[in-house]
């Protein structure tokens, strides 16, 4: 039974890694676009996105699901108590859905300067609040209610720690971003002197961001020295994909920037095992031990896991190939 | 307002507005597919500008479906909690396996279809377009597993955990009380009797014939415009056929289905079939009403009726008895609730545990005239193909029937909705049919006022994505040009 609780949880962070690696860069990029004085540069932009974004959020979904079917009560917990916060992220995906798809369906300039504008903003705005979250599950009180106000019981989710971690989320994106356009366009030096000062931005984020988990940030059962560890080595791919750019490995860059995504959320996960809600003075927390669904439902989720997310990487992967022979065609509506 | 009432306006409208759009798609798909098909094996370049054509139309309709749905998932969280809770260990597993199995597949693939009609052979781009469609029709299977879980729940059991903090399992079909509630969750005993529970696969296939039919609507009715708007483009015509074939297939398949889902109904959820025919005292010989009004304080229908069809419709004869809402749910089922009541007792509670019978009795009576509005269509349809008269706009039998069918594309997504309503304001006041009722499954946690201003939100996006959505529709088939495909 343990077994496969704890393979949950690790498997919730495998989730909310390739929710980062893969979405990353797609909300990076639409945060990116409205920076695009060129419209040529932008439209290109979008159109590089345009076959992957739909699935990319995917993982977002399937994490969301799994966490019902394998925590439901962490399920439960969390997203009533998150009522405000959460409706709030569901309202700024559905903006970014529909923008990026209004955007791509038609060709008006005034449409496309208008709906650039919604994807920049939402994709900002969710996330934000995915960076939030994640944030505070190292620090988890904000996840449950106090007995405040409304307006309270919204602001309660902007701690030190969240708040970094939402920062860090929206630098990384575009850090992410920048760097998959220096891949699709590498005969083009704007690209990767925009990717090169995105990802100081990252380091210098993730530099603060160490300095506050290191005074903030709650740690549980593994002991702080090896979460601590983690956090300090996923510092490493960003120098060295820093590095990647300069010497024009575009490629090697990206694969840096998503293997910090997946230590990031490692070590964030780490930090909070085996709590999904952490403790605090007013609650006794939630533990993926109690939590969890029986051993039953477990095993079935652990074989659709083993079965369906190789599956579903190899979709990428062929996906991927399928686009990579050079840039998209110039003309960008469908 | 109350935080029950508020939660399921709120459920009723975020359900409700996805729900026009999944039915397309997954019509659409089949019938790309179909298109594509044709291509391949005629090489005729029309069909594969038609395919075009539609996958573009089909994207739109497709993210706005994708991204409604994404709100119902984390809903039942944040609405719902302690149904997800009691729940989550049968219900999460197929909204889990959904995501993984059918949304990578589905959105994935359809990139590929959309953007890569120059990057892959023909046959690599049939084999997307053929996994994008099956990606969205698993998706309903699993979908539709978890609804009917809801509806007629198996493979579980119910284990509560008392205040000395041992697990019992409760006795089969037992009713927790609302102090269990808490400390009660449905377990999986049996994933397959779970997923593929008593009126499963009846609902699926019915689900699934009226989404073709909704896509296949939308089909002829963009075909009616192009033939009548648009005469220089090439495959109106052969896609219309391909169109009106396929809502013939469907429209067929569709009646079976949803007389075997009556029939089911019969067995597992009488009441809510009695519901829907307003019928509240046990007879033999029941009535059909054609027409009627449900007056719920009397306890009488008043309207135009067809003595027995009921008990044909339900049973096969028409001699059969149908028991009646008086009747229903029956006292022994009552008595695990209410034990120690008499049967005067039982009989005043009993309407606690109805449906809004009149509310059912009209949605069902509109579902099914829609659909009875659809055969008609496709019938109308055949008939001027018969007569060779279907393409010769010269006649105006031929005009008018294109001209309507720019507009009963709506038919069979409005018959989806009101279907949909009656199968699931029917099965209250149960959230799960005859364990845990709606009311019980509510949040505690959110206050009213914050569902109040969710409701408020989700009302102006909608209604701004809907304007929209179906304005970029519109603008993407008036400026069609055959030389962009």
């Amino acid at each position: 039974m343990e077994f496969f609780q704890i393979l949950w949880y690790a498997l919730m962070g495998v989730l909310l890694a390739g929710f980062f690696v893969c979405s990353g860069f797609d909300f990076g990029i639409g945060m990116l676009s409205i920076g695009f004085s060129d419209k040529r540069k932008r439209d290109n932009a979008m159109a590089e996105i345009a076959p992957f974004w739909d699935g990319n959020q995917v993982w977002l979904i399937v994490a969301g699901g799994a966490l019902f079917a394998a925590f439901p009560l962490a399920y439960s917990l969390i997203l009533a108590n998150l009522y405000t916060p959460v409706i709030l992220l569901l309202a700024l995906l559905i903006f970014r859905v529909v923008a990026i798809e209004f955007f791509l369906a038609l060709n008006g300039e005034k449409w496309r300067a208008f709906w650039i504008w919604v994807v920049a903003l939402s994709s900002i705005g969710a996330m934000t609040l995915v960076g939030i979250a994640l944030g505070a599950l190292c620090g988890g009180e904000v996840l449950l209610k106090s007995d405040g106000g409304w307006t309270e019981n919204f602001l309660r989710i902007f701690t030190p720690l969240a708040a970094g971690a939402a920062v860090l989320c929206v630098v990384f994106s575009l850090a992410h971003g920048s760097v998959y356009l220096a891949v699709k366009n590498s005969s083009s030096e704007d690209f990767r002197r925009l990717a090169s000062r995105w990802l100081a931005a990252l380091a210098v984020a993730y530099f603060a961001y160490l300095l506050l988990f290191f005074f903030n940030g709650k740690t549980a059962e593994i002991p702080r020295m090896f979460t601590l560890a983690v956090f300090v080595l996923a510092y490493m791919p960003v120098r060295f994909a820093m590095r990647s750019i300069k010497t024009g490995k575009l490629k090697t860059a990206f694969a840096m920037t998503s293997l910090f995504a997946v230590l990031a959320v490692c070590a964030h996960c780490m930090g909070a095992y085996p709590y999904i809600v952490f403790p605090s003075q007013t609650s006794p927390g939630v533990d993926i031990f109690s939590a969890s669904s029986s051993l039953l439902t477990l095993k079935i989720m652990a074989l659709v896991a083993l079965i369906g997310v190789p599956l579903a990487i190899g979709y990428f992967a062929y996906s991927h190939a399928v686009f990579s022979k050079g840039g998209n065609p110039p003309d960008t509506g469908y | 307002m109350e935080v029950d009432l508020l939660s399921r306006i709120q459920f009723a409208l975020t359900a409700g507005f996805h729900f026009l759009f999944p039915p397309i798609t997954i019509g659409l798909s089949l019938f790309i597919v179909v298109l594509e098909a044709m291509f391949l094996r005629s090489g005729e370049t029309a069909y594969r500008a038609a395919a075009k054509f539609f996958l573009k139309l089909f994207a739109v309709i497709f993210a706005i479906g994708v991204v409604t749905g994404i709100v119902l998932e984390f809903e039942f969280g944040t609405n719902w909690p302690v149904y997800s809770r009691f729940v989550g260990d049968v219900f999460g597993s197929p909204l889990a396996i959904e995501a993984v199995f059918a949304f990578f597949m589905e959105s994935v693939f359809l990139g590929i279809a959309i953007w890569g009609w120059n990057r892959v052979g023909r046959k690599a781009h049939f084999a997307a377009t053929l996994l994008m469609c099956i990606g969205t029709h698993l998706s309903a299977v699993w979908i539709i597993a978890a609804n009917s879980f809801m509806q007629t729940p198996g493979g579980f059991e119910l284990q509560y955990e008392n205040p000395s903090g041992a697990v019992e399992i409760l006795a089969d079909s037992a009713v927790p009380t609302a102090a269990q509630i808490p400390y009660t969750r449905a377990v999986i005993t049996d994933f397959w009797d779970m997923a593929f529970n008593a009126s499963m696969m009846d609902r699926f296939l019915h689900t699934v014939s009226a989404s073709w039919l909704c896509g296949a609507f939308f089909a002829l009715g963009v075909c009616g415009y192009m033939l009548l708007r648009k005469p220089e483009v090439r495959f109106s015509a052969q896609c219309a056929k391909a169109a009106l074939v396929y809502s013939g297939v469907s429209v067929i398949f569709m009646m079976f289905t949803g007389h075997g889902s009556a029939r089911l109904l019969a067995q597992t959820q009488p009441e809510k079939l009695s519901a829907f025919e307003g019928h509240y005292a046990t007879s033999k010989n029941a009535p059909l009403y054609i027409i009627g009004w449900v007056d719920e304080d009397a306890q009488k229908v008043s309207g135009l009726k067809a003595n027995g069809f009921f008990s044909l419709l339900a049973y096969g004869a028409f001699d059969k008895e149908v028991k009646g809402l008086r009747d229903l749910p029956s006292d022994e089922f009552l008595k695990k609730i209410h034990s120690g009541m008499s049967p005067e007792e039982l009989d005043a509670v009993r309407p606690n545990y109805w449906p809004p019978v009149n509310f059912c009795f009209q949605t069902f009576r509109a579902m099914v005239y829609l659909g009875g509005a659809i055969c008609i269509f496709v019938a109308w349809g055949f008939w001027l193909w018969l007569f060779k008269r279907l393409f010769d706009l010269k006649y105006r039998s031929s005009r008018l029937f294109w001209m309507a069918a720019m507009f009963s594309a709506a038919l069979p997504v409005c018959a989806s909705q009101f279907g949909w309503a009656a199968a699931e304001v029917g099965r209250q006041p149960w959230i799960v049919w005859h364990i845990l009722k709606t009311s019980d499954a509510v949040t505690t946690a959110a206050s009213a006022s914050e569902i109040l201003f969710s409701i408020i939100l989700f009302s102006c996006i909608f209604a701004a994505v809907a304007g929209l959505g179906v304005w970029v529709v519109y603008k993407k088939i008036t400026g069609y040009n055959e030389e962009d495909a």
